[in-house]
C-alpha cells in the first residue's frame, strides 16, 4: 500500500517509517514541520492537498492528530490514520475527530474511553511499539567507550516539566484556590493507577482557575471545550509529574525531551 | 483464670463474659461509675478494695482506661484492655507504657504506629463475636426477608462532628483540607489524611484550634486533628451514600438520631443483643461504611453482620484481604459506581448472595469467636 506520512518532530517516526517499509509498503514523507516548527498550516494544507491530488495514496498517516489532515482526507475520501504518543493531545478536541475517514489509534485507554463516543466506529485503542531489531543492533555495535559514557545505576530519561509546565502561569490565585489545588495534587501524587484530578474540580474552582491563568488555552473554533479535563491533565497533571520528578533530583538524569 | 472485669455497659459485655465463663474462667464484675478517666480517688479506693479481697490474675476492660492502669501498677496486677474503637483517645495517656499493660487494638495501623513509637505494651487482635448465642438466635428467626438494603450506624449528624465546629480556618488551609477530603472520598484502603495532613499542617491548624488534653496525655495533637478530618469525611460519605442508595432502592436506616432530608426509611435505634442480629439476618444486603479513622482494621460491625449470617457489602479495608475473599465470603466496593453496581447485582442474585453470606459466616466462626481469640489475648498478656 502507499502511505503519505506527514512528519513533525516525533522521535518515533523513523522506526514507524521503517516498520511500514519492512511490511512491504511504500512511504512518502512530508517533512515541512521537521525543517520549520512554525511552518504555516495553510501552506502545509496546500502542499498535502496537491500531493494527494497528483499521486495515489491509500492512506495518510501521522503521529498524534492533525485536524487539517482529517478534514482533507474526508474531502478526498481516503483514510487518515493517526496514532497518539502523547496525552493530552489538544488537537483531539477538534470536531473533526468525528470524520468518517479517520482511523484514530490511542495508546492510553482512558484517552480512548473519553474519545470513543465521538466516533465509535473509527477510534481504537493501541499501545505503543518499539523497534527491537534496530535497538539490538545498536547495542551490539556500540563501542565500550560509548557504553561507558552512558553508564549509570539508575537512570531516568524524560522531561522534568519544570520549565514548560503551564500550571506555573497561575498568577495571584485566591488563597482557597491555591490551597485546594495543592491538596488534590498532593493526594494525586500519592496514588498510582488512578487519575482522579478531573473528578475533583467543581465549576467554581474551574472558573477561578481560568480567571487567574493568563494565556489559558483557548481551543480553536469548531472544537469541543472541556475545561475540566484540560485543567486536570494539562495543568494539574503535568504539575504533579514535575513535583514527583523533582524528588528524583539526586539521580543522574539525562534530559533532552 | 480469675478475672476482674470492668464493664461500662459496653455492647460486647455480655457476649464476652459468657464466653469467658464457657472457657472455665472465673469472672468478677465491677461497674463502679467513673468520674474521670485519669484521676478519681473514690474509684481507685473501691477497685483497690475489690482487688485485695481476692487473688485476681488481671483486670480486663474493653477500651483503655488510664486510671485502671494506674491501679494495676500500684497493685502489681496485669491490665488487659481490648480496644474496639479507633480512635480510642485514652490510648494517648502517658500510662500506656506502664509495664502492667497489655493493650490489644483491632486496627493494625494503630498497633504499628504505637510500636514504631517504641511502645511495646500495645498488641494487635481483631474483634470477636459470641458464636453460640448468635447461632441459637438466628435459628429461631423467620426465613423471610424484612429488608432490602440496611445500614446500621450513626451519621454523626450531631455534636460529634467537631470539624464543623471550628469557627475559623484561613482560606489557604481550608482549601487544602477540602482538597484532601474530596480526594480521600474517592480512595479506599489508603489513608491520605495521616500522610498529607502532616506535622507542619497540624502546626498551622493549631493556631486556630486549641486542643489541650493536659500533661497526662502525649503525642495526641496531630492524631486528633486527623481524626477530626476522618470523621468529617465519614459524615459526608455516609450521607451521600444514604442519598444515592435511598433514591434507587429501599434503604432501612438504623441510627441513634433521625437525619433530615434523606430518602431512607428511618427505623430508629437498633439494640445490640437481639434486634441487631435479626436485622442483619433478614436484610438482603447489609452495608458497612467504615469510619475513616479505622485505617486498616475490621470494625466490629463487620464481625457482627457475618456472625449473624448476614450478607455483607462493605467498603474495602486492607485487613479484609488477610482473612476473607472478595465475592466469596463477603463483597467489598471500591468506588461509588462499584457500590451501586453491586447492590443492583446482589439484590437480583439470591442464590449467590445466600451462598456468600454462608461462607462469610463459616469464616468468622473459624477465626473470630471469643472462644478462639480470648485465650490468645490472655496467653500473650500473662506469659
Amino acid at each position: 500500500m502507499n502511505f503519505l506520512f506527514y512528519r513533525y518532530v516525533s522521535v518515533c517516526e523513523p522506526d514507524i517509517i521503517n516498520g511500514f517499509k519492512i511490511l512491504g509498503h511504500y512511504v512518502k514523507t512530508i517533512d515541512n514541520e521537521i525543517m520549520d516548527k512554525n511552518f504555516p498550516a495553510q501552506k502545509s494544507l496546500e502542499i498535502v492537498s496537491s500531493i494527494l491530488l497528483n499521486e495515489h495514496f491509500d492512506a495518510v498517516f501521522s503521529i498524534n492528530y492533525y485536524p487539517f489532515l482529517s478534514a482533507l482526507c474526508n474531502i478526498i475520501r481516503i483514510p487518515y490514520i493517526s496514532w497518539t504518543v502523547d496525552s493530552p493531545v489538544m488537537e483531539l478536541l477538534s470536531n473533526t475527530v468525528a470524520n468518517e475517514y479517520n482511523r484514530i489509534f490511542l495508546f492510553d485507554r482512558e484517552q480512548y474511553m473519553d474519545l470513543l463516543p465521538y466516533n465509535p466506529d473509527n477510534i481504537f485503542y493501541l499501545p505503543l511499539a518499539t523497534n527491537c531489531s534496530r535497538l539490538r543492533k545498536l547495542i551490539n555495535t556500540t563501542s565500550l567507550t560509548e557504553h561507558n559514557r552512558w553508564r549509570s545505576d539508575i537512570s531516568f530519561v524524560g522531561s522534568l516539566y519544570t520549565e514548560k509546565c503551564p500550571f506555573n502561569n497561575l498568577t495571584n490565585p485566591p488563597e482557597y484556590l491555591s490551597g485546594y489545588l495543592q491538596g488534590i495534587m498532593e493526594a494525586q501524587k500519592n496514588i498510582y493507577g488512578y487519575f482522579f484530578l478531573d473528578e475533583l474540580l467543581p465549576d467554581s474552582i474551574i472558573k477561578k482557575f481560568i480567571a487567574h491563568t493568563p494565556g489559558y488555552y483557548t481551543p480553536p473554533e469548531l472544537s469541543r471545550r472541556d475545561d475540566r479535563k484540560l485543567i486536570a491533565l494539562n495543568y494539574l497533571g503535568m504539575k504533579v509529574t514535575s513535583m514527583e520528578i523533582s524528588l528524583l533530583a539526586k539521580i543522574w538524569i539525562h534530559t533532552e525531551a | 483464670m480469675n478475672i476482674l472485669y470492668y464493664t461500662w455497659n459496653e455492647c460486647t459485655f455480655k457476649d464476652c463474659t459468657e464466653c469467658m465463663k464457657a472457657l472455665g474462667w472465673n469472672v468478677t464484675f465491677i461497674s463502679h461509675p467513673l468520674k474521670d478517666y485519669d484521676i478519681d480517688d473514690e474509684f481507685m479506693c473501691e477497685i483497690t478494695a475489690v482487688i485485695c479481697s481476692s487473688n485476681y490474675d488481671c483486670i480486663f476492660s474493653f477500651n483503655y482506661f488510664p486510671i485502671i492502669s494506674r491501679i494495676c501498677m500500684e497493685q502489681g496486677l496485669t491490665y488487659i484492655s481490648w480496644v474496639f474503637d479507633s480512635p480510642n483517645i485514652t490510648m494517648d495517656s502517658v500510662t500506656l507504657k506502664n509495664p502492667c499493660n497489655a493493650v490489644f487494638t483491632f486496627d493494625y495501623a494503630t498497633y504499628e504506629r504505637y510500636r514504631n513509637n517504641g511502645i511495646s505494651t500495645v498488641h494487635y487482635m481483631p474483634l470477636a463475636y459470641n458464636h453460640r448465642r448468635l447461632k441459637k438466635l438466628v435459628s429461631q428467626l423467620p426465613q423471610t426477608y424484612g429488608h432490602e438494603v440496611s445500614f446500621l450506624g450513626t451519621l454523626y449528624n450531631n455534636e460529634y462532628n467537631f470539624f464543623d465546629q471550628i469557627s475559623y480556618i484561613p482560606p489557604q488551609l481550608k482549601g487544602y483540607i477540602d482538597g484532601l477530603i474530596n480526594s480521600q472520598l474517592l480512595i479506599y484502603g489508603y489513608d491520605l489524611i495521616s500522610e498529607l495532613f502532616n506535622h507542619e499542617k497540624c502546626n498551622e491548624l493549631a493556631r486556630y484550634v486549641n486542643l489541650d488534653m493536659g500533661p497526662l496525655y502525649e503525642n495526641y495533637r496531630d492524631k486528633l486533628f486527623c481524626n477530626m478530618i476522618h470523621k468529617k469525611i465519614t459524615v459526608i460519605e455516609r450521607r451521600e451514600f444514604m442519598q444515592m442508595i435511598g433514591e434507587k432502592y429501599s434503604l432501612d436506616l438504623y441510627s441513634p438520631s433521625k437525619p433530615d432530608n434523606l430518602p431512607v426509611n428511618y427505623c430508629g435505634y437498633a439494640e445490640y443483643m437481639n434486634q441487631m442480629p435479626e436485622i442483619f439476618y433478614t436484610s438482603k444486603i447489609n452495608l458497612n461504611i467504615t469510619l475513616r479513622s479505622i485505617t486498616t482494621g475490621i470494625p466490629l460491625r463487620i464481625i457482627d453482620i457475618l456472625g449473624a449470617n448476614g450478607f455483607l457489602l462493605t467498603n474495602y479495608q486492607q485487613e479484609l484481604e488477610e482473612y476473607f475473599t472478595n465475592g466469596i465470603d463477603l463483597v467489598w466496593y471500591e468506588s461509588r459506581e462499584d457500590l451501586m453496581d453491586k447492590i443492583n447485582y446482589y439484590l437480583n442474585h439470591d442464590t449467590e448472595r445466600i451462598h456468600i453470606a454462608d461462607n462469610g459466616h463459616k469464616k468468622v466462626e473459624e477465626l473470630f469467636t471469643y472462644e478462639k481469640l480470648l485465650p490468645k489475648i490472655f496467653n500473650t498478656a500473662l506469659t
